[in-house]
């Protein structure tokens, strides 16, 4: 443990030097503020804009820094040559594996409450100025709704990361990218396959249907946005049951990606 | 050295600067002849479940977006410019890619329902889209409460209104006070159809709940217009008794204040102008609203007139003429002169006017 730690310790100090990073962080707060300016030519829906502009940032950003990260967490320490370095030490695959993703699992998770943060302040600020408006419009804050929903977007984070690792484990960095965005546009959309293996007829074709709709990470099921700003069911059990299913698709993941770092040769 | 090395960035500055200023014209006559909003009216041929797909998951975001792109492009035309399509269109797509957004039901069902100018007069289109809030957002109460007002005020189909403000009444949440207004609302218009007193009800609701300046103005001109009427009545009972008692009308208004017939003095009109005789109805009236009223049936007669002289080639030869075109041909009434007085029409020219000017 104290050596996935140390691993983790590392890639998280590399990961808050790269200037990508930066870069996308300084984007989504420019996002985040900007949802005042179209807050202000809204006929009055402040409240509305501001978190569904300001979550989708935090999400759009915190899917680019996983995808954009996790695919150069094992890609680059081969490419540089410092994986001789590493595994000259007492230090397992797994270990070197489980410790990249923890690593960039605690930078997301710095930088998502970072702009969590911020987008609070920005909403408390529209809900302090507009609170008769917004409670005869929304019938409430949902502040609780709100945390919630980043909560959800950072278990999304930690899904895309291992993706990204298993991708990035084997092939390049491009590709890794590529692939990994297909993951997500297709984990997005994973409802429509669940659809369609109900309505077709062929048994056959249902049932493969509903078996990719059972193995592709179900994207879907981070998303409660809609519930940070109109209210809704966010309660203990569905967070309980999304977490788990979070960390387990999550362990999957890792456990696929150490299956394939193993049998890597390093030459 | 170090001189010149600090020049060189600030030199390349300015040449991006200038080069950003010289393409300003050129993107100019560009937006001239593609025009500003292009993709706006384009996106009539999009449908909502192909933009579900563009927006990856993130649909909200997409329907605020469209949100705001419909309320500018409204904003920046005069209502003849509006397409009453295009708006139920941007309205559909916004509801179907966020489908809790109550806001964007009512605006856009309010905007199309009501008549110009402060909307398109689609009352139906409307109504479809206030059905579907409904349908997706059961427990709310503000949606069959505003759609209840469309159905008071335009197609006045009281039965229609009185069930939709009884299924106001019966949603989650209300305060008991809120409760047994929708419930006297919707008693109110089962019982008695169109009346005054619940009018000014519905538009004292709309003027405290809208959040349209425009709107709110709209709604307080007809609360003053309602009490308006409700004092030329009052006015008008006191006339009566001021003729029962002394078996002559008044020789003015002040006449019959000074006769104490009126407590009070005549009032102001809310709307403004000042009470008036109509002798041939034996009422007092309102200047300013009769003004309004007088206006309104001119430009509608001239408006049916004129629609005659497109379809027979020639203007009415009478009034009368007028008259039967209009209560066969349409589905209006030939409107009553607010004082009693009637409309003279001139067939050469195809104008009608009033038989007196009221200042």
């Amino acid at each position: 443990m104290r050596r996935i730690l140390s691993v983790a310790h590392n890639t998280f100090i590399e990961a808050i030097r790269d200037r990508v990073l930066y870069s996308l962080i300084l984007f989504a707060i420019i996002m985040i503020l900007s949802s005042l300016v179209f807050a202000s030519i809204s006929a009055e829906q402040y409240n509305k804009i501001v978190k569904d502009l300001g979550l989708t940032a935090i999400s759009i950003i915190g899917i680019l820094i996983s995808v954009f990260l996790g695919i150069g967490l094992v890609y680059k320490e081969v490419e540089r040559k410092t994986v001789y370095n590493i595994f000259s030490k007492p230090i397992k695959r797994y270990e070197f594996i489980f410790g990249k993703y923890l690593g960039l699992g605690i930078t997301l998770f710095v930088i998502t409450v970072g702009m969590a943060l911020i987008l609070f302040l920005l909403v408390l600020l529209i809900e302090i100025r507009y609170e008769g408006l917004i409670s005869f419009y929304y019938g409430g804050h949902y502040y609780a709704e709100f945390f919630n929903a980043v909560y959800f977007e950072y278990l999304e984070f930690l899904v895309v990361i291992g993706i990204a690792l298993v991708f990035s484990s084997f092939t390049t960095p491009i590709m890794s990218a590529l692939f990994t965005f297909f993951v997500i546009a297709i984990g997005r959309f994973s409802s429509d396959i669940r659809l369609f293996a109900e309505e077709v007829k062929s048994p056959f074709t249902a049932l493969f249907s509903e078996a990719v709709y059972r193995i592709i990470p179900n994207l879907e099921k981070f998303d409660v946005r809609s519930e940070a700003v109109y209210g809704g069911i966010v309660n203990p059990d569905l967070i309980l049951y999304t977490t788990v299913y979070a960390v387990i698709y999550t362990l999957a993941l890792l456990i696929l990606a150490t299956i394939i770092f193993e049998r890597k040769e390093f030459k | 050295m170090s001189a010149r090395t600090a020049i060189k960035p600030l030199i390349a500055l300015v040449i991006l600067a200038a080069l950003v200023a010289v393409s300003i014209p050129f993107q100019i006559r560009i937006d001239e002849i593609r025009g500003k909003f292009r993709s706006v009216e384009e996106s009539l041929y999009i449908s909502s479940s192909s933009l579900k797909k563009l927006s990856l998951g993130y649909n909200d975001l997409l329907a605020d977006i469209y949100w705001i792109r419909a309320l500018q492009y409204f904003g920046s035309k005069t209502p003849g410019e509006q397409n009453p399509e295009l708006l139920y269109h941007y309205f559909d797509i916004i509801t179907d890619l966020d489908p809790k957004f109550v806001n964007a039901y009512r605006y856009g069902g309010t905007f199309l329902a009501e008549p110009p100018p402060f909307g398109l007069g689609e009352t139906m289109k409307g109504i479809e889209l206030f059905d579907k809030g409904r349908s997706n957002n059961p427990e709310n109460y503000k949606l069959p409460l505003e759609e209840a007002f469309i159905y008071y005020f335009y197609p006045k189909d009281y039965e229609k209104a009185a069930e939709l403000f009884r299924e106001a009444s019966e949603k989650p949440g209300l305060s008991p006070l809120r409760k047994a207004s929708m419930t006297g609302m919707a008693a109110s218009a089962h019982a008695r159809g169109g009346n005054n007193e619940l009018s000014r009800k519905i538009w004292e609701i709309i003027y405290e709940t809208s959040p349209s300046d425009g709107r709110r103005e709209f709604a307080l001109r007809n609360i003053n217009e309602i009490d308006t009427m409700a004092l030329e009545d009052k006015l008008t009972e006191s006339l009566k008794e001021y003729v029962n008692r002394y078996g002559r009308l008044p020789s003015s208004p002040e006449d019959l204040a000074r006769s104490g017939v009126v407590k009070n003095g005549i009032p102001e009109a809310p709307v403004g102008g000042k009470f008036i005789f109509a002798p041939k109805i034996e009422a007092i009236k309102s200047s300013e609203l009769s003004k309004r009223k007088i206006q309104e049936g001119t430009t509608f007669l001239n408006a049916k007139s004129a629609r005659y002289k497109k379809l027979y080639g020639d203007y009415p030869r009478s009034l009368d003429e007028l008259r039967k075109f209009i209560e066969l041909e349409t589905t209006a009434d030939f409107p009553a002169h607010p004082l009693g007085e009637e409309y003279v029409y001139d067939p050469e020219t195809g104008k009608v006017e009033s038989s007196v000017v009221v200042d």
